[in-house]
């Protein structure tokens, strides 16, 4: 397409000033280049951040203050809540609690008003699917019987994906404001959330998992 | 307070034998610390986190066509007499 068939046929050449028109133009265009490289760069840059995040996160959790924050179940938004091991997804990462915009920016975040690991009810745990390091980009390959681990100055709490239940598989897909898989449960369970499809915020993908196992930690 | 002591063996009150263990409570002190536990789920919506990827780059693509052909009309600009 030429670009005579999309720019105004009007001579702003002679209204403004060749020199001063091009100058002007040429500045604007660079200043567009520049903010399509950012915006290429963006993605990317979220998954930088999350991986430097994702190591001061591990550095304070071996600190005596997060096993104080359990004894007194006390966390602030962002800190350091437990760290969450996923042997199928190859998946190692700090779970921080909240579930905001900025605390997700480390990758993890653990719903606030859900029990915390390895307590009786249903632990919400929400991951980045896309950007910001992408910790449950794959959560669609965990099937029954796969094994989810969270490890807590206190414990290490073993998850089991259950069998499909309550008329649906498992993973599945609800829509964003259905919150009711959040819901306590009478068994320790754990739910993990992401968003779907990927690299959209249209629904949500859920996977249930029920507590097997717990080992203290010395 | 209700205390359920070796469920299933039998009844459990105070000062009354009950499968071989003797429970007195002189006296009681709880003091609880920090918050109790909550298990209300979120009102109203899950976590978005699904950052739009694809859009940054369709976006990214569009402004870099539009810098380009502006750069292009710059030159004719400053070509044509």
């Amino acid at each position: 397409m030429k670009l005579k068939t999309f720019l105004p046929r009007v001579s702003f050449g002679r209204l403004f000033g060749r020199k001063a028109l091009a100058g002007f133009l040429s500045v604007m265009a660079v200043g567009m280049l520049a903010g399509a490289a950012w915006l290429a760069g963006y993605p990317f840059y979220t998954d930088l951040r999350a991986a430097q995040e994702q190591k001061r996160l591990a550095a304070s959790f071996e600190t005596t203050s997060v096993k104080h924050s359990y004894q007194e179940r006390s966390f602030t938004e962002g800190s350091a809540l437990t760290r969450m091991v996923i042997p199928k997804l190859s998946l190692d990462t700090v779970v921080v609690e909240g579930v905001s915009l900025k605390a997700l920016a480390a990758g993890a975040g653990h719903y606030p008003r859900t029990p915390l690991p390895g307590e009786l009810g249903n632990v919400g745990i929400a991951g980045h699917r896309t950007m910001n390091g992408k910790p449950l980009s794959n959560l669609q390959e965990l099937t029954t019987g796969d094994r989810i681990i969270l490890i807590t100055p206190l414990a290490q709490f073993t998850y089991e994906v259950i069998p499909a239940f309550g008329g649906h598989a498992n993973p599945w897909v609800v829509h964003p404001n259905d919150a009711s898989v959040l819901q306590p449960t009478d068994e320790p369970m754990l739910t993990l959330t992401t968003c779907h499809p990927r690299g959209s915020a249209k629904q949500r993908m859920v996977v249930r998992a029920k507590l097997v196992g717990m080992e203290s930690v010395a | 307070m209700t205390i359920h002591a070796l469920k299933g063996i039998g009844e459990s009150e105070v000062g009354k034998k009950d499968g071989g263990i003797l429970l007195r409570i002189a006296a009681a002190d709880v003091r609880l610390a920090g918050d109790i536990a909550t298990t209300e789920p979120p009102c109203c919506a899950l976590a978005t986190t699904g950052g739009p990827v694809y859009g940054y780059l369709a976006g990214a693509a569009l402004m870099a066509l539009l810098a380009l052909a502006l750069l292009a009309y710059v030159r004719r600009l400053r070509t044509t007499v």
